[in-house]
């Protein structure tokens, strides 16, 4: 099975290496890969826009899922993901900040190529204070529904915040921050790609760091403290494991819905176990099969038109938790 | 004894909750010793502190003074993992464990023992097979946790703390979700476990089982904890202060509550050629509707007679020179409602 996972991945990544607006054949794009011929512009569109497009798809498929599998773990509840700790509207406040409060001042196309930055900046910045203070409540708080009720009341007070700001900006402003929350896999470039990193494998490593507490935990935080893990440590690595993850996924590509919902349920559902290192590596390849599948939904329609991919990764994902809801499916309870 | 021969030395120490404004004790300066090969029931009415105590034996709870002592050692001193490699513990309610596998969640007891990344050796392995052969789980190993049967969680999760290979298990409310036979199966594996090697404190409201199967009782009353053999306690008449209510009796001699009755008259009763169960579940029901049994059938009270004829007992009332035959107890019970108004 998980073989079979993995040559799925392999296809759709395939395949979405091939997919485009620009029309280039699926046997010209193999060849353009190795091609020593740098300077024609099949070349660079290959280079410079589908292989940073496809490789964020990836790491957004693996760094959504993974957060979503820890989130269900840790608050032990099936309708958890990546932004119950309210990532996504923090990095949307920071987004909307500059956005809508900034460009009001200033008549600044923030969309204009250099200044992809100062939106990853604003986003990762706004992820981060929500991190953080998620983090220092963690320490003092001990029961972990607490926690979540206050990282879902955190989303919802950021989002009133927004919504505020929303109300007097200026139309483009407007328009600017909505395809922000639309999602977009093709912000990052080449030379964004080493920062997306940056945030993904120790986020990605911390993950793994968990994974043995994560099966304890599994019963319950009080059985885990019984078994000599410190809950915590556990805690703190867990909460920063999702957020450079999901804060650092959110920078760059806007909010993607219920990817980490529904696929650590597939992953389950799959693989038939609760055994957190199982788990992590069906989400890690289940992830990333989603997530391209979704970036070749979006290029879908032709003719130079992207879906947004949070449409897409919302419409893929919604069904599967639905029919998660009504198989009932026993998995906490 | 030394202290280093208990398995388990709480000395003068007290048990309840504490917060940042107050603290409040439940069990005061209490000093309790376990011993290899015990089982100990705990008992207690209900919010008496019976979790408590041994949820600060795991430190979940904070000791509010004295000294626990485990294995000889200060569990101040112990270290997360070292504490579970030395003490076992089985929560109260049933597991949620979900999509896990029986042997999944026994290989959880490993947990103390394996590397960072959780890998299970051939020790590992076999511990595992051990636990789950000593609570005859085997069979069920590769089913969903689930799946199967509550008797067979509550089962499950004894074994995973025997894969845990410590010298003292924790046990709260261990049999409190479950049907009789259930209870009784589960203690009596606990009983089998304690006499090869293992000691267990299990925690219960319900004193009969308790009675049966430990080898001593703690005995929580107020915030004190007195211990001795079931039996100590109950000469004592200990367990009948503590228990008896205005509605319930707890019956010294028979070890058992019954229901605090006015006698309404007086039966003699007599078994000829039944077994003695019948005999002694015909003394329960007539006890039951107000009876009070006598041994002398000479008088010429109400008498009653259990005979064994065409392959079923039968009960015959011998009442004010009346003789009347029962099929059934009910039948007699019914009547004796109804007759009520003759007998004194």
């Amino acid at each position: 099975m998980p073989l079979m996972l993995v040559a799925i991945s392999i296809i759709l990544f395939a395949v979405d290496l091939t997919t485009g607006t620009a029309g280039i054949s699926f046997s010209d794009a193999l060849k353009l890969l190795f091609s020593p011929d740098r300077t024609t512009p099949a070349w660079m569109t290959m280079h410079m826009f589908r292989i940073p497009r496809v490789i964020t798809a990836v790491v957004a498929g693996i760094a959504l899922s993974v957060s979503g599998l820890q989130m269900q773990t840790i608050f032990r509840n099936p309708l958890a993901g990546p932004y119950v700790l309210g990532i996504s509207s923090g990095a949307g406040l920071g987004v909307a900040l500059v956005v809508l409060g900034f460009s009001s001042f200033f008549s600044y196309n923030i969309f204009s190529p250099g200044n992809s930055w100062l939106l990853i900046l604003a986003a990762w910045a706004g992820a981060g204070i929500v991190m953080f203070v998620i983090l220092i409540l963690s320490i003092r708080i001990k029961d972990v529904m607490t926690i979540l009720i206050l990282g879902i009341m955190t989303g919802s007070g950021i989002s009133a915040v927004i919504s505020i700001l929303q109300y007097f900006s200026q139309e483009s402003a407007l328009k600017a921050f909505v395809i922000w929350t639309m999602g977009s896999l093709t912000n990052v470039g080449n030379e964004q790609i080493p920062f997306l990193l940056a945030g993904f494998i120790p986020g990605l490593v911390l993950a793994v760091v968990v994974l043995k507490p994560s099966n304890a935990v599994m019963l319950g935080e009080n059985y885990a403290r019984t078994m000599g893990v410190n809950i915590k440590v556990y805690r703190v690595l867990v909460f920063a494991s999702t957020s450079l993850l999901t804060g650092t996924v959110t920078a760059f590509c806007g909010p993607l819905g219920f990817v980490g919902i529904a696929v650590p349920h597939l992953a389950r559902m799959i693989s038939r176990t609760s055994k957190s290192n199982i788990l992590f590596i069906y989400s890690i390849l289940i992830g990333t099969s989603v997530m391209l599948l979704s970036d070749i939904i979006t290029m879908l329609p032709g003719a130079g038109l992207i879906l947004p991919v949070n449409a897409v990764t919302s419409l893929l994902g919604i069904p599967v938790v639905l029919w998660i809801v009504f198989r009932r499916k026993r998995i906490f309870t | 004894m030394e202290p280093g021969a208990f398995i388990l030395d709480i000395q003068t120490a007290s048990f309840g909750y504490k917060s940042r404004r107050s603290e409040s004790v439940l069990l005061k300066q209490i000093s309790l010793q376990l011993m290899k090969n015990e089982l100990v029931g705990l008992v207690g009415r209900n919010g008496s502190g019976k979790s408590t105590l041994l949820r600060t034996i795991m430190k979940l709870n904070p000791l509010l003074e004295g000294k626990i002592f485990l294995d000889g050692q200060d569990i101040d001193r112990f270290h997360p993992a070292e504490l579970a490699r030395t003490c076992g513990f089985v929560p109260t309610g049933l597991v949620n464990a979900g999509v896990m596998k029986v042997k999944e969640l026994v290989e959880l007891g490993r947990y103390p023992y394996t590397n960072w990344y959780g890998k299970m050796t051939s020790d590992d392995d076999r511990a595992v097979q051990e636990a789950l052969h000593a609570v005859g789980l085997v069979d069920l190993a590769d089913r969903m946790v689930s799946e199967i049967s509550d008797g067979e969680k509550q089962r499950a999760m004894i074994a995973r703390t025997l894969a845990q290979n410590t010298s003292l298990i924790l046990l709260d409310e261990p049999s409190a979700f479950l049907d009789i036979p259930n209870k009784y199966e589960i203690t009596t594996l606990l009983r089998h476990l304690c006499n090869h090697d293992h000691a267990a404190v299990f925690s219960t409201h319900d004193l009969n089982l308790a009675l049966q199967y430990a080898d001593k009782i703690w005995l929580i009353e107020d915030d004190r904890v007195m211990q001795g053999a079931p039996e100590d306690l109950i000469i004592d008449g200990k367990i009948e202060r503590l228990f008896n209510s205005g509605k319930v009796n707890f019956d010294r001699s028979g070890a058992d509550f019954t229901p605090k009755v006015n006698y309404r008259g007086v039966i003699s009763v007599e078994a000829e050629n039944v077994p003695g169960y019948v005999y002694t579940w015909t003394v329960k029901a007539l006890g039951r509707k107000g009876f009070q049994i006598i041994s002398d059938s000479s008088g010429d009270g109400t008498h009653l007679v259990i005979r064994h004829e065409n392959d079923q007992n039968v009960w015959n009332l011998q009442q004010d020179n009346k003789n009347l035959l029962f099929n059934s107890l009910y039948d007699l019970t019914l009547h004796l409602n109804l007759d009520n108004h003759e007998l004194n």
